[in-house]
């Protein structure tokens, strides 16, 4: 008889700060703890969940009750760096903080051959989203899960949430948000940034990793080039990367396009981001409408061929809607994404001609 | 008298090799550290990969300075040097500084890729007994590994010793120019274009350098701060000690020498097709990538020499005033025209 299949999956944070790990307390951990997420994991396979983090900063997690729960659940595992590490310089810094404590964890999943499932530090997690990434991977198997969030307003969202009902579930000391309401949460408190992706906005965007169009008050079609790689299983367990495990580590781990799965619709997979009020990057100072040469001039300075298929996924992200009284909308948007990616390749030929 | 450590960080293998094969083989000359060992320092600290640590306890420049001073070899977790350089090293700066100020100690600070001139140490010390709280230094570049290698070995077969009084290095540059330096001289028809200094010829006796570089080799906070933004040599040193009063920069190649050692065919800013040297577009390129600290070290001249005695050469110097002031006012010119 064909024995059951066992694989490892890793859960991977890195967060130092006070402001970070109080935000993944409170917030972040609390909604991966509702129901259908982390204690929905199915037994028979082996989790761990790997917390890298700055030395001083350990015993915040370790005495947290938060995390003794968790490692009933799953094996809790908490590294700390030197201190000095995570103090000052340039806000690009923070990038390489990020990405040593990534390669610590990707050199740590190599020998075992797990799979990584990535946690951003200060993001709402929809109830239900680490279960379905489990189904997925164990349907699919896919080597890549991608999927599209929404940058919202950091302050909104946490003072909405200390006095909406929702929180009545904080007695159980988890956060449970579906899927749509947290996408209803999202859209209206969204971030200066994501107002700035929508292809109707005045000042439109100059880094154009995302393109949203409306669909009402209800949600909408986004097109991106840099969607949160949820779940990697790496083909290439490889520490030599630049910037970071969303880019350039992806596209070496797990090169060819055929291994992912881009996740199609926020009813599956949704997480918010809380993003904070003075982060205006790649907000234009004067008024700038959205422009398929610039995008495409962009996606081929910034982005690799594997990232560039994920334009050809449309992802639907909303509150409930009849997706085929939006069908103008997507085609719309299929227009356009025509138009960007036929420009792609003449300025991609043409910076390989300039190297 | 203030205590003092020395302090070292190596962000990777290259730096490693050289630090443990030229650099302080250097510092282990007569005049510098063994010259003021039985005063006040109290600690040499590097700072590594946790990788690099065995290779550091295995090697015999280090036995060796360890009788001088206590050794602290300390190792950081590797993945933290796989990326960017300048963050790693800055960030074991900021790791040194909270330790050294904790201590009152003044930093002597030694690059993994220099070659210190036999005696550098000594003025150091003289400078800060004196009271003296940031010593700025320039650097040139070699790439005279022969040279360096019969030196070490007819100088001192015994021992990790790589002893070079100051004109003698200086003639070793000379000698052996790296292409660098010769693209920065300032009549080379194949004119640098990435002129962070810029030399003019003293024939056979060196050069006068301008530079918008300058280390602080030593440095002995006035102002207590730990953090930086930048880098140690530019807001830091600006932070902590903020008092020009309180800065020396060494304009004399006699008195310090710092080379910095690149063996690589590095042809940075060496253009492919003639290229004069101007102020024009040597003010444009101080405007794009310099700072007003950088802009300011430019006002400073370094004797680079053999034994040239300045006063014949000072139609030289006048030269260099002459395009650095037209420079550095053309690029102020340039940034007012373009706030305007």
């Amino acid at each position: 008889m064909k024995k059951p299949s066992k694989y490892k999956l890793c859960f991977a944070v890195t967060v130092w700060g006070q402001k970070y790990i109080d935000t993944f307390l409170t917030y972040s951990l609390p909604s991966l703890m509702s129901e259908n997420n982390i204690p929905s994991l199915v037994g028979n396979d082996e989790f761990e969940f790997l917390i890298r983090t700055s030395e001083n900063s350990i015993d915040q997690f370790i005495n947290s009750p938060l995390i003794k729960t968790l490692d009933k659940y799953v094996k809790v595992n908490i590294k700390g760096f030197e201190t000095f590490l995570f103090r000052g310089g340039k806000p690009a810094d923070r990038y390489w903080r990020m990405s040593s404590l990534h390669r610590e964890i990707i050199d740590y999943c190599a020998p075992i051959n797990a799979g990584i499932v990535f946690l951003p530090s200060d993001v709402i997690w929809a109830d239900g989203t680490i279960c379905n990434m489990q189904k997925i991977i164990k349907k699919r198997t896919p080597r890549v899960i991608v999927m599209c969030t929404l940058r919202s307003h950091e302050m909104k969202i946490k003072d909405f949430l200390k006095s909406d009902v929702i929180l009545n579930s904080k007695n159980n000391k988890c956060i449970t948000i579906s899927n749509r309401d947290l996408v209803r949460i999202s859209l209206n408190n969204p971030h200066e940034i994501t107002k700035s992706r929508f292809i109707d906005s005045t000042r439109f965007t100059t880094t154009p990793a995302h393109i949203y169009w409306r669909l009402g008050n209800e949600g909408l079609i986004a097109r991106g080039v840099h969607h949160h790689p949820l779940y990697v299983h790496p083909r290439h367990y490889t520490l030599d990367f630049k910037s970071t495990y969303d880019a350039d580590f992806l596209s070496v781990a797990v090169p060819n396009p055929a291994d992912y799965y881009v996740c199609d619709d926020s009813d599956i997979l949704f997480f918010l981001d809380l993003t904070a009020a003075d982060d205006q990057s790649g907000i234009p100072e004067q008024p700038a409408a959205a422009d398929t040469k610039h995008i495409a001039s962009w996606i081929a300075k910034h982005t690799g061929p594997t990232h560039r298929t994920f334009l050809d996924t449309p992802i639907w992200i909303h509150t409930g809607i009849d997706k085929t009284a939006w069908i103008k909308k997507l085609e719309e948007s299929n227009i356009f994404n025509k138009a960007v990616q036929s420009q792609v390749e003449l300025f991609s030929n043409e910076l390989i001609r300039k190297e | 008298m203030d205590k003092k450590c020395f302090f070292t960080a190596i962000a990777n293998s290259r730096e490693l090799e050289l630090f443990i094969n030229y650099t302080l083989p250097s510092i282990l000359s007569k005049n510098n550290i063994p010259s003021i060992t039985n005063k006040y320092i109290t600690e040499y600290l590097i700072w590594a990969s946790e990788d690099y640590v065995d290779s550091l306890n295995k090697s015999n420049a280090i036995a060796q300075l360890s009788n001088y001073c206590e050794v602290s070899i300390k190792g950081i977790s590797r993945y933290f040097f796989m990326g960017k350089s300048s963050s790693i090293i800055s960030a074991l700066y900021r790791g040194m500084l909270e330790y050294s100020q904790k201590n009152h100690f003044g930093i002597i600070s030694v690059q993994p890729d220099a070659i210190w001139a036999d005696g550098n140490v000594l003025k150091i010390d003289q400078k800060a007994n004196e009271g003296i709280r940031a010593i700025l230094a320039g650097s040139i570049l070699t790439h005279s590994k022969d040279i360096l290698d019969t030196l070490k070995i007819s100088d001192n077969r015994e021992s990790e010793i790589l002893s070079v009084p100051h004109r003698k290095l200086v003639q070793i540059l000379l000698n052996d120019e790296h292409p660098i330096t010769s693209s920065q001289i300032i009549d080379n028809i194949n004119f640098s274009t990435w002129p962070t200094s810029i030399f003019w010829s003293l024939g056979d006796e060196g050069y006068l350098q301008r530079t918008t570089e300058l280390f602080p080799i030593y440095l002995y906070p006035r102002i207590n701060v730990t953090n930086f933004r930048e880098s140690y040599a530019s807001d830091f040193l600006e932070s902590a000690v903020p008092d020009k009063k309180d800065h020396y920069i060494c304009d004399n190649s006699d008195e310090i020498l710092i080379v910095r050692i690149n063996f690589e065919d590095n042809d940075r800013g060496i253009p492919d097709r003639m290229n004069l040297a101007n102020d024009v577009s040597f003010a444009l390129w101080l405007n794009k990538f310099n700072t007003p600290q950088g802009k300011g070290y430019l006002k400073h001249h370094i004797w680079i020499h053999t034994g040239a005695d300045p006063k014949n050469w000072q139609s030289t110097l006048k030269q260099s005033n002459m395009f650095i002031q037209k420079s550095l006012a053309f690029a102020d010119a340039i940034t007012k025209n373009s706030n305007i």
